[in-house]
């Protein structure tokens, strides 16, 4: 990649599922240059498509942990999304150094190399995960308390803790977005993946972790890259957080039903392991208040059933070419 | 008088042990028959602290780091609860070093956590700081429902992760956890705070004394045995369960001190009168500085357990310990004379 005047983000993580999409949307619709620091453990490029032979694409791969690497990768860019982090939050639960090192010790990583190299602008993917096991109301990000249940909420909730430091310490801006269980065309990891595979594998049967009553909300990848865009421009605090995700939810039970019909499956028998939650640190009922960034402008096109429906759709069609494989 | 743990525990692992709180812990477990295990990396604490237990049947010193996994896993085995206080204690340090907030604070107690998880251990006392409440509680006490929590130190950030992770293991495997927010604590063999600056610059220099920011500091500050005590109180009175398996309580006591009455204090203890006071006049005294830090404590006063002094009170006979302890310690290598220490304690 050539110097250049051009603005320069950095994405750590950049070839997962949400940073794929992130990439893309930048490459299309933005002058910037974009580098994608990835290990590639989940991540991918087929997802680039032919952004791959872009000149302002550029793609390192290369470990988080690593943070000489990251330091001397990240200098001269402006703008910092950190979206690497382990994603696979049942496996976490019987390996709780999984979220410890491969996602808290990632983002102190990327907040140090920022503080070494003089970059001020961070947004960080976080989740739902950090509220924990709280009442089924629509929670605020003001939510006095966080009681995380999986190592997941809590390697999220302090990497925030360590942004809100450094904002403060260090002059970084820092912007944290709570995703509620995001969905799209070539996700990684989620529900409707898992049960894809499965029917791939078994058409008539259908495993389903818990009573199949648990229910949160989806939102569609679209919408959560329009919050990334609308957060980066237009947040004036220095530190801030946002809850983004839609209104309604959706049960387990329900999105095994969409898939079923988008499959032609006639008559699957679901079989539920039974019990609330999905597994150990699994929060069964959850949902999200949104208001903060509507009132900054965002809305979701897509409601939890438009998104389940639209990413499910994209998944079968990834089937279809070969890109998903049936469940082991 | 009751034990401070009851009867219900007999070996007791304190990281931290031979730091400024937890050798005081130490002494007071040892002395009431509890079996204590002392494991500290000397960073912050010292051998003198605990050197007068050496040799006691019921007591044993690890000199080694929580940061080293196998150690600390081995040394663990058949405890029945830890008393987690090992931390990086240099909160001013951050600004030039944040990593030691992550290492010896989160990695530190995330260690902690999986040695507990691997030996069975269900029992964790942690000492996490009223700090994490950050500029929420700059002007009114906030009570432990307090947030969001939007920590303005690496030290805060620290603790609040680790207050995360302890809530994930609690959850998931069956720990149960007390959590206190303490506020300052103070006392004898303290290595850091402001009464120890204070009295370490006067020394040096008795003619003038520099109050770093705007001089309008206030904290909340109580003595170490008051704080060991309400923990044993919450421990005995106060039983986690499978819903809650962990919970958080501010400590300290219903007041405050302000800096500029901890200077005049500390001046009138080390009889100076001609002493001049500065206050530098800068808004924060260091990059992550809390000048006010307020927390309630009335969850643990409505529950039934309070501070018999003032902050004041605190701060005066901190004062006056650390004047009066100068050359109490003069062998700091008396404990490693006896036979204990790592080799021992490994192949028990």
């Amino acid at each position: 990649m050539k110097s250049s005047s051009k603005k320069r983000y950095f994405i750590t993580g950049g070839a997962g599922f949400i940073g794929a999409h992130l990439v893309n949307r930048l490459l299309d619709t933005t002058e910037a240059e974009v580098i994608v620091y990835d290990n590639f453990s989940t991540g991918r490029r087929w997802p680039f498509g032919e952004r791959v032979n872009n000149k302002r694409l550029k793609i390192i791969e290369a470990d988080v942990s690593d943070l000489d690497r990251l330091k001397s990768a990240m200098a001269g860019s402006e703008v910092i999304y950190h979206l690497a982090a382990n994603s696979d939050i049942a496996r976490a639960a019987n390996e709780p150094g999984i979220d410890f090192w491969n996602s808290l010790c990632l983002t102190f990583n990327v907040l140090e190399a920022m503080r070494l190299g003089g970059m001020k602008r961070i947004l960080f993917a976080s989740g739902s995960g950090v509220y924990g096991d709280v009442p089924p109301i629509p929670l605020p990000e003001a939510y006095p308390r966080s009681i995380p249940v999986s190592t997941y909420g809590a390697a999220k909730l302090s990497g925030e803790s360590f942004i809100s430091a450094y904002s403060h310490m260090f002059g970084i801006k820092g912007s944290v977005l709570r995703f509620a269980n995001v969905v799209g065309p070539h996700q990684t990891h989620g529900v409707a993946y898992d049960f894809i595979r499965r029917l791939l594998k078994d058409k008539n049967r259908l495993l389903i972790y818990g009573d199949g009553r648990q229910s949160k909300p989806y939102i569609f990848i679209d919408d959560v890259l329009d919050a990334f865009m609308l957060i980066e421009h237009e947040q004036t605090a220095g530190y801030d957080i946002f809850n983004v995700g839609t209104a309604d939810y959706l049960t387990v039970t329900q999105i095994a039903g969409i898939i079923s019909d988008k499959m032609k499956l006639k008559n699957v028998v679901f079989d539920y392991t039974g019990g609330a939650r999905g597994w150990k640190a699994d929060v069964p009922v959850y949902r999200l208040n949104t208001d903060k960034i509507r009132s900054q402008g965002w809305q979701n096109r897509l409601n939890s059933r438009q998104a389940v429906e639209a990413a499910v759709a994209a998944m079968l069609e990834d089937a279809r070419l070969g890109k998903i494989a049936p469940a082991p | 008088m009751e034990r401070i743990l009851g009867n219900s525990v007999k070996k007791i692992f304190v990281t931290g042990g031979a730091g400024f709180i937890g050798s005081h812990v130490v002494d007071q477990l040892v002395s009431q028959g509890y079996q204590v295990c002392a494991y500290d990396n000397l960073s912050n604490g010292r051998r003198e602290y605990i050197s007068a237990h050496c040799g006691k049947p019921n007591f044993k010193f690890i000199n080694d780091d929580i940061l080293n996994v196998d150690c600390l896993r081995k040394s663990l085995n058949g405890y029945d609860l830890v008393w987690h206080l090992a931390a990086n204690t240099d909160i001013i340090g951050g600004a030039q070093n944040p990593r030691r907030d992550l290492n010896d604070c989160v990695v530190g107690t995330f260690n902690v956590l999986e040695a507990m998880r691997l030996n069975g251990i269900k029992l964790l006392f942690f000492s996490s700081t009223g700090a994490v409440y950050g500029e929420l509680c700059h002007d009114t006490p906030v009570a432990e429902d307090a947030g969001p929590l939007l920590p303005v130190s690496t030290y805060a950030a620290g603790k609040i992760g680790s207050e995360a992770f302890i809530s994930a293991f609690c959850h998931l495997y069956g720990i149960h956890a007390w959590i206190f927010r303490f506020g300052n604590v103070v006392g004898g063999r303290m290595t850091h705070g402001v009464i120890y600056d204070f009295i370490n610059k006067l020394r040096a220099n008795p003619a003038e004394l520099l109050i770093k920011g705007d001089g309008r500091q206030e904290k909340n500050y109580f003595l170490v045995e008051e704080c060991i005590d309400g923990m044993g109180w919450a421990f005995r009175n106060i039983p986690m369960s499978d819903e809650t398996p962990c919970d958080i309580f501010n400590l300290g006591t219903t007041s405050v001190s302000k800096v500029t009455d901890i200077a005049a204090m500390i001046k009138t203890e080390m009889r100076l009168s001609k002493t001049e006071i500065i206050i530098e006049g800068t808004k924060r005294a260091w990059p992550g500085d809390q000048p006010r830090v307020h927390i309630t404590v009335s969850r643990m006063k409505k529950l039934g357990w309070v501070t018999r002094h003032t902050s004041d009170e605190a701060v005066r006979i901190a004062a006056r310990r650390i004047l009066n302890s100068g050359s109490k310690f003069k062998d700091p290598e008396h404990c490693s004379n006896t036979p204990l220490g790592q080799e021992t304690f490994i192949n028990e």
